[in-house]
């Protein structure tokens, strides 16, 4: 199902935070916000989960508002990984999986077979099987994002929500995540701040600057050293191969005048 | 932990509860055999009037037994409150006292001793109920943005109310100087269950009962507050609604329990950690185990606050104080580890 976000303005008082923001994620594609700290990639995701209210416009799934579904219809559509959620509670890692099933579990039922089932072939998707017993609390970072990535699949969401999720991760464990969340094969929309991590795993990209999209489209259309003056303030150099994505090396900041 | 093993944890503490109270009734200041306990209640039970002496039948059937039940459900609620609490409002230290409900009940106490409204325990326990609501309602007020209840803020307001609410407390004292007055504050404020009579068992069960049963039919929906509000809200819970229905529910409860026996402390917040650390975080086994522990608990602290220095009672928040407080500290050392 292909998910449309079309005309969300978000305002606080006098401030914009989401000006007009239209964007489309297309049945199967991954979608990646890119943009600069603060420029609005966290606000989208939250207004499309419905974690946050907004003034003006839609987001609907295959032209049906996703404003009209009751929470609990909400999330069996949507799955959201955040960047860092964390608990005080001893809970394993089977548990945190299970919590996935929370929309389509009845109020006194239990875990089904099929709820069970389903928990462990997605924590086998994640590499993350031989961990089941183990307490939340002796994860790793990498591990953690794991858990809640098989969390989310096993929700069995139309459309899959990342924010910025391999933050704090090295480089082995952003690429080891990122490869996951392809082969779970989900619609998926991420904000992603490394932009080779973004070139290099998803279909296509949208750049958020200042609570608006300024481009989106393929990679090849978007990723352009003149989107990174203007957006990002950097100097760039765009390397592009014939057989794999093109990849960006920042060659500095531009200096605005009276920053020496 | 798995289901067969948890069934037989839920039997063994039903037991337990059962023979706790078997227990705690043949013990007391008046000098009356085990044997004429039983023969007491037998005959209660079987309806026929007992061979007892009149007022030896008094002391176990309308005095020891309404008191140790009475201990038994304050002790369930107070665990299942501090449970509920520290999920919804994600502190570990949350406690059913949190939201200034344990100061309200106290005005309200002496508001009725000093303005003289009725009298007996039946008014003051009206009293304090309806103090324990206006200083929750406040706080209700004070804790939201627009239609949304903030946590946080609501525990600040909670604060804030709480020592507005005693500081009337102690201004009303001293401005009337009434002792009925002080003894009542130091009732409310570190309990007993002296007062208890089959009224505040039948209050207290049915409250009990209701307050339960919504916890546990939202079990599932607790558990998804794990990682937060978020988490919860796109998990499929109306994060505001639920919020609204259990805080509104348990403080009802807890005005209730206040009304009955007093503010008691501890138990509300160290027996909901001890138990998630056996049976885990699941509301549907941390609830039922919490209620079943936490009434053994008070029925053996009743026991102790009454025999200890016979025939003087100690007041129940003082026993639970003394073992309580060295296991908060201990919560307190295992979170810094933690965190």
């Amino acid at each position: 199902m292909t998910l449309t976000v079309a005309g969300v303005t978000w305002t606080i008082g006098e401030h914009t935070i989401l000006d007009h923001v239209d964007l489309t994620v297309p049945t199967g594609q991954m979608v990646a916000l890119i943009g600069p700290n603060g420029s609005g990639k966290s606000s989208i995701l939250r207004c499309i989960a419905r974690l946050q209210s907004f003034q003006h416009g839609t987001v609907c799934l295959d032209g049906s508002d996703l404003a009209a579904l009751p929470r609990r219809a909400l999330g069996r559509q949507l799955a959201l990984v955040e960047q860092q959620a964390g608990t005080d509670l001893d809970i394993t890692v089977l548990d945190v999986v299970l919590l996935g099933r929370t929309p389509y579990q009845r109020p006194l039922q239990g875990e089904t077979e099929q709820d069970l089932e389903l928990a462990i072939a997605a924590l086998r998707n994640v590499g993350m099987h031989d961990f089941i017993d183990r307490s939340w609390h002796t994860l790793s970072g990498g591990e953690r994002q794991r858990v809640h990535l098989a969390r989310a699949i096993v929700q069995e969401p139309t459309i899959l929500l990342l924010d910025e999720p391999t933050n704090h991760l090295d480089a082995h464990h952003q690429l080891q995540l990122l490869a996951m969340v392809r082969a779970a094969g989900l619609t998926t929309l991420a904000a992603i701040h490394d932009l080779n991590l973004a070139a290099t795993y998803f279909d296509r990209l949208a750049v958020v600057d200042a609570g608006r999209i300024h481009t989106a489209g393929t990679i090849d259309e978007v990723l352009t050293t003149q989107m990174l003056r203007e957006v990002f303030r950097v100097d760039a150099t765009i390397v592009r191969h014939t057989d794999r994505r093109p990849v960006v090396v920042l060659d500095g900041p531009i200096l605005e005048d009276g920053q020496r | 932990m798995r289901t067969a093993r948890f069934t037989a944890v839920l039997i063994v503490l039903v037991v337990t509860v059962v023979g706790s109270v078997l227990t705690a009734i043949t013990i007391g200041p008046a000098d009356i055999s085990v044997r004429t306990v039983w023969t007491v209640i037998v005959d209660h039970l079987g309806g026929s009037a007992s061979g007892v002496a009149r007022n030896r039948d008094h002391i176990v059937w309308e005095l020891r037994l309404p008191r140790v039940l009475t201990a038994g459900i304050v002790g369930a609620s107070l665990g299942i409150i501090g449970a509920v609490m520290q999920t919804l409002t994600r502190n570990p230290l949350a406690d059913p006292y949190l939201l200034g409900v344990s100061s309200g009940a106290s005005l309200g106490a002496v508001m009725v001793l000093v303005v003289g409204i009725g009298s007996g325990t039946g008014a003051l326990s009206i009293g304090a109920f309806v103090g324990a609501i206006a200083a929750f309602t406040l706080v209700l007020l004070f804790g939201r943005r627009g239609r949304r209840l903030l946590p946080t803020r609501m525990v600040l307001a909670g604060v804030a109310v709480g020592q507005f609410f005693s500081a009337c407390m102690t201004a009303l004292i001293i401005w009337v100087g009434n002792p009925h007055a002080t003894q009542s504050v130091t009732f409310w404020l570190s309990g007993s269950m002296s007062s208890a009579r089959w009224q505040s068992v039948a209050i207290g069960i049915t409250a009990l009962a209701g307050v339960l049963a919504l916890a546990i039919w939202h079990g599932r929906a607790l558990n998804a507050f794990a990682f937060g509000d978020d988490a919860a809200a796109t998990l499929g819970i109306d994060v505001d609604r639920l919020r609204w229905l259990l805080f509104v529910a348990t403080a009802f409860l807890t005005g209730v329990m206040v009304a009955i026996s007093g503010a008691i402390g501890f138990v509300g917040l160290v027996l909901p950690h001890a138990v998630r650390f056996v049976v885990g975080p699941n509301h549907h086994k941390v609830l039922p185990v919490v209620g079943l522990v936490g009434a053994t608990f008070l029925i053996w602290v009743d026991v102790l606050a009454r025999t200890a220095f016979a025939p003087r009672e100690l007041p129940v928040g003082v026993v639970t104080a003394f073992v309580g407080v060295p296991a908060f500290i201990v919560l307190m050392r295992r979170a810094e580890i933690r965190g």
